[in-house]
């Protein structure tokens, strides 16, 4: 009895386990119709590889350097970083300077602040009468900073000058030919 | 895996895959450039991943899967791209080369590729593999995820097809 067709193309392609690829040979030598579905595989087989086929070696060649070619610029597009993103490196003693630097401004200026703020708090006009609130000051160590704990005694009126809105030197001026006018 | 290690993998499983896929490639596009292309593409893919591939081996399985995959796609593109123009494409051309021998040669290769184009996707891709790759059972299998007997049963039904779309005796042998 003939093999299956299947058992064939297998037998064609050399797939068959040792024991059968055995039998079936021995068959096949003996049998027309066995060596004539054989044969048309190997005219079916002969009939896909008849097409000329292009330069594969050559296509290898310039495949791989326009491989390379990409592989290349992808990397130095990798490697290329934003400005933003960019590492930068400093060394131990610069960065430790950089810190005390840092701390001896801050130390400064703050230093300064709070002097500051001592003697910019007794104004320096003439008009005030700034007695009690001085006074308040030295007495009071505790409300030092309080801004409450000072009073300042501004005068109702000063004298001799009238308000109208107009410098008060050249009013006063003005007071005095209309007297002599007068 | 260090940069030069890997371009060293790398380029032992190109100089030993690429004259597989190529013809893969270009026996299911029947088109140079495009197999080209696509395997190129499969090979970039392959470089962004080659340190997990153990040997050559596994990279060629999962290579030729890729340009299976990416040659059908092209395939696919260009029949649809290429619809209102079939008519055309299959005038036949007048050449300058008369000779009987050179006329018997190309119609045989028209009637094998029209018989290939014919078959499908499924039947296709293995018996390209088997024919053009000279991979055995196993290695489809493997390259396609399918059982060796799933590959033995499409390569043989593949054989009929062709076959039947390829009168043997009508076709031209050189």
């Amino acid at each position: 009895m003939c093999p299956d067709v299947e058992i064939l193309s297998s037998f064609y392609d050399d797939e068959l386990e040792d024991s059968q690829r055995q039998i079936v040979k021995t068959h096949v030598d003996s049998c027309p119709h066995c060596q004539k579905k054989m044969a048309e595989l190997g005219l079916i087989s002969a009939a896909i590889h008849a097409e000329e086929e292009p330069d594969f070696q050559m296509a290898k060649v310039n495949t791989w350097n326009n491989i390379m070619d990409i592989i290349d610029r992808e990397e130095q597009k990798a490697t290329k970083v934003n400005f933003w993103q960019r590492r930068f490196q400093i060394s131990f003693p610069a960065a430790a300077a950089l810190v005390a630097a840092f701390i001896a401004v801050l130390s400064f200026s703050v230093i300064t602040f709070y002097m500051g703020k001592h003697t910019t708090s007794s104004p320096a006009s003439p008009e005030l009468n700034m007695t009690d609130a001085s006074d308040t000051l030295l007495n009071d160590d505790d409300n030092i900073f309080d801004s409450s704990a000072i009073e300042f005694d501004i005068p109702a009126t000063i004298s001799n000058f009238v308000h109208a809105g107009e410098p008060l030197l050249i009013k006063e001026v003005d007071f005095r030919s209309n007297n002599g006018k007068k | 895996m260090d940069d030069k290690t890997k371009k060293t993998f790398f380029e032992k499983i190109y100089n030993e895959i690429f004259p597989i896929v190529i013809k893969v490639s270009y026996h299911i596009t029947k088109d140079m450039d495009a197999a080209q292309d696509v395997c190129q593409d499969a090979f970039i893919k392959l470089y962004h991943r080659v340190e997990n591939f153990p040997g050559v081996e596994d990279a060629k399985f999962w290579l030729i899967r890729v340009v299976k995959n990416l040659s059908f796609n092209y395939l696919e593109h260009e029949k649809v791209k290429n619809r209102a123009f079939d008519k055309m494409k299959h005038i036949p051309s007048f050449t300058d080369d008369t000779g009987e021998k050179q006329l018997l040669k190309k119609e045989a290769e028209e009637k094998v590729n029209q018989a290939l184009e014919q078959l499908p996707e499924n039947l296709k891709a293995p018996i390209i593999l088997r024919e053009f790759g000279g991979m055995n059972y196993k290695e489809i299998g493997a390259a396609l995820g399918i059982s060796e007997s799933n590959v033995k049963i499409r390569i043989f039904r593949a054989r009929e097809a062709l076959g039947k779309l390829l009168p043997v005796g009508e076709v031209y042998v050189p």
